[in-house]
């Protein structure tokens, strides 16, 4: 079974409306065949943000970008604000 | 520094501008708007800017806080924040990483409440009753200045504009603290000084307080102002003249600052010392404020009859006459060529100040300046021509900043100065040295002039584009103006993105010299928009101007903040040092700047580079460790794996670099400064070409 492996990454459209820098940032990761042709399982690195498209390196040869479904991470959520009292000046 | 805890906040390697912080006193704790019902639509910056328009039309406001970072020793659970200058309390907390917002926390902020110390100015004491006179609080904690618009209006929020009453405390006419309110309140210097205007009134010992963003000083007994005692001038009246001794006639006692109506008329008496009689009126009130009360005569004889008063407490006074108050009317510099918009921070310059009615050596008190007059001593006044100049040696001071001054003589006090004088900006004269590896970790010696030493050493701070945050014109026309390299006519270098040259054009208020240069190039290239805002179109101005200072605010904000050493050296008169730890970085022409002080001021770019990377071997790695790869998947004939070792590789975060091999991009399996490790699929042909780039 030849290796294959996840390249995944923002599209830079969507990175650009956010922020106004553009970025294509991939990562990848190995996967493991779990359905011989037809399904492969991977383990998402870790990361942050939202529409994640996917592309997959089998053997010499890559997928193209999987768009109709993107990926993406959780959404951050705030437990506890330390330090409570802001000096109201810029601390500089 | 703020530190949220919590969940999915990302990994160390993500840029600032991917990691936000937004609070708000407006916020809900568990909030969630901008995110729609399923979770799936992230919270854009768009939205958030909506949102904050619709939370201050709301009477709240929302702050972003300066800079957000998640630490290496906690990453995806812990951001620290710098948070923004500002005032108030009930602050919930939302984040937005990558994107993706979070509800807002249940923990709260809040900034510290206003502290009030002192107030001063024209209506600190003695104020005429009529108010609606200048007086300003003294104190820390007052947040930002108070943006006014083109006509001088207050611009602002109840949330966000100072208000301040006054009374007396334990009032024995029994009115009850506080009992007048102050109009037209705003800082003026940020954090330490308020201006309102003040209400009509009467009376002493009046007690302030302000309250910002919800938080009040409470009543502090040394704050204190008064109005000024009631003048008597003039009697009308029947009773006033040959009156009839059985009393009950009127007399109207004409003046000023007899308090508004309602005043209490604690008691008129009237008589003659020499005639040793004194007899005390009766039904005394204020019939039109501030100039007239009635009274009745009592029973009585004589003549010669003189009136005394006491309202609200205070005694009156007989009518007096004045000299003018001191008025500045510009200034100029005794210290050879420099002009005093180019002051050192060091002090020791020699200012000349013209006006009037500054009197004669024995009236003059003291000279002060400041952002509102006040803050600064100047040193070694003297009058340098009776009544119209005067002669002072500045102190160390912040540069940049604009400064008014006051002139106190016979005790009568200047109003600030319209014309002011400025500390140099700072300015950076080099970099040593100016170029270091990619892993940091030297010291780099700033030398300059004007960068505040002398007057607050622990003001300097270091910003430093060392990743090569937002290369693009706004950077790269910074560097165009500071190096001077732009004049009239010249077009050549001029950016792409007009939008942004021009925003950038319309910035620096402060900074005439770097506004001038980028005018003239835009008058001279024809562009309509430069025109249109130097030609009278004051809101298109604005807008730019607006967007302009939250571009730069946004691209400073994301900076490197590398540490100043604890060593700061004054090498003489003129001649800064600083040094600073080189942060890892990569790439060349990196933007080094200083900001100095709350007002921020920048100093000019210096470029500093990051040594290029250098391959020093090439090895396949007989480990034979697969990683991330199971060994049996492996096509051996067909892969390798390969260790890069070499200098300057940089630390691999945020794709800072990249490795082809004939030219094609290759994945790498880790990356440091001086070692890559890739997996190539196929060897190298005899001529491939290898390249690696950071």
């Amino acid at each position: 079974m030849p290796p294959s492996k996840l390249r995944y990454g923002a599209q830079s459209s969507v990175v650009a409306a956010q922020d106004g820098s553009p970025s294509l940032h991939l990562e990848t990761t190995t996967c493991v065949v779990t359905v011989a042709h037809s399904e492969i399982r991977c383990d998402a690195k870790q990361g942050a943000g939202h529409s994640i498209v996917a592309t997959i390196d089998v053997g010499q040869q890559r997928s193209i970008a999987f768009s109709n479904t993107t990926l993406r991470y959780m959404r951050p959520s705030i437990t506890k604000v330390v330090m409570s009292l802001l000096n109201e000046s810029n601390p500089d | 520094m703020i530190e949220l805890h919590g969940e999915n906040f990302g990994p160390a390697s993500l840029g600032p501008q991917h990691v936000l912080a937004f609070y708000s006193s407006a916020y809900v704790a568990g909030d969630d708007a901008g995110v729609d019902a399923v979770g799936a639509a992230p919270m854009s910056l768009s939205l958030i800017a909506e949102q904050r328009n619709a939370i201050v039309a709301n009477d709240g406001f929302v702050y972003q806080a300066l800079v957000c970072q998640v630490p290496s020793t906690g990453e995806h659970e812990i951001m620290l924040c710098e948070p923004s200058a500002g005032t108030g309390m009930g602050h919930h907390w939302r984040v937005a990483v990558a994107g993706l917002a979070s509800a807002a926390s249940t923990d709260t902020t809040r900034y510290r409440s206003p502290m009030l110390s002192s107030v001063s100015g024209p209506g600190a004491v003695n104020a005429p009753t009529e108010g609606d006179v200048s007086i300003l609080l003294n104190g820390d904690f007052f947040g930002p200045v108070t943006a006014v618009d083109d006509e001088g209006l207050i611009v602002g929020t109840a949330a966000t504009l100072p208000s301040a009453v006054y009374g007396r405390l334990n009032d024995t006419h029994g009115r009850p603290w506080p009992y007048f309110v102050a109009s037209s309140c705003r800082v003026v210097v940020a954090h330490v000084q308020i201006e309102c205007k003040l209400d009509e009134g009467s009376g002493d010992k009046l007690v302030w307080a302000t309250t910002i963003g919800g938080q009040t000083s409470g009543p502090q007994e040394s704050a204190v102002s008064s109005y000024h005692p009631p003048v008597i001038s003039l009697y009308r009246g029947p009773g006033s003249m040959l009156a009839y001794t059985n009393g009950s006639q009127i007399v109207d006692i004409e003046g000023r600052n007899f308090g508004p109506i309602g005043t209490p008329v604690d008691r008129a008496v009237y008589g003659s010392e020499e005639l040793d009689v004194e007899f005390d009126a009766t039904e005394c009130f204020v019939l039109t404020a501030h100039e007239l009360v009635r009274c009745l005569t009592a029973v009585g004889a004589g003549e010669g009859l003189s009136w005394r008063m006491t309202v609200d407490l205070l005694n009156s006074v007989s009518p007096t006459t004045s000299y003018s108050p001191p008025l500045i009317t510009a200034f100029e510099s005794d210290s050879g060529s420099l002009p005093v918009g180019e002051l050192s921070t060091d002090g020791g310059d020699w200012v000349l100040i013209h006006g009037q009615n500054f009197s004669v050596a024995e009236h003059l008190q003291e000279v002060t300046y400041g952002p509102a007059g006040i803050g600064f001593t100047a040193l070694n006044c003297s009058v340098y021509e009776d009544h119209f100049t005067l002669r002072c040696l500045t102190v160390p001071g912040p540069p940049g900043q604009a400064m008014k001054w006051i002139v106190r003589v016979g005790g009568q006090a200047s109003p600030p100065s319209a014309s002011i004088t400025k500390y140099a900006p700072p300015r950076v004269l080099a970099a040593n040295p100016i170029s270091g590896p990619t892993s940091g970790l030297v010291t780099v010696q700033i030398t300059g002039t004007n960068l505040g030493l002398a007057w607050n050493p622990a003001a300097v701070a270091i910003r430093f584009n060392s990743n090569g945050r937002m290369d693009n014109d706004l950077s790269r026309f910074l560097r165009v103006l500071d190096s001077g390299g732009l004049q009239a006519g010249e077009t050549s270098g001029i950016p792409a993105d007009m939008t942004r040259y021009l925003q950038l054009a319309l910035l620096g208020g402060e900074d005439g010299a770097r506004s001038a240069s980028a005018i003239r190039v835009l008058e001279a290239a024809g562009y309509p928009f430069a025109l249109s805002a130097y030609s009278g179109d004051q809101d298109a101005a604005d807008a730019a101007r607006s967007n302009a200072e939250a571009t730069l605010k946004e691209w400073v904000a994301g900076l490197q903040r590398p540490r100043v050493a604890d060593e700061r050296i004054l090498q003489h008169r003129g001649l800064h040092q600083v040094d600073f730890v080189l942060p890892e970085g990569f790439g060349t022409d990196r933007e080094l700047f200083l900001s100095i002080g709350q007002s921020a001021a920048l100093s000019n770019v210096a470029l500093v580079d990051f040594v290029a990377p250098e391959i020093l071997n090439i090895a396949p790695d007989r480990r034979l460790e697969q990683f991330g790869i199971a060994a049996d998947s492996l096509d051996a004939q067909t892969s390798l794996r390969l260790i890069i070792e070499g200098t300057n590789f940089c630390n691999g975060d945020g794709g800072c670099g990249a490795v082809r091999i004939d030219g094609l991009p290759i994945d790498s399996w880790s990356w440091s400064h001086s070692e890559i490790v890739v997996l190539y699929r196929k060897d190298p042909s005899e001529d491939a070409s290898r390249e690696h780039t950071v």
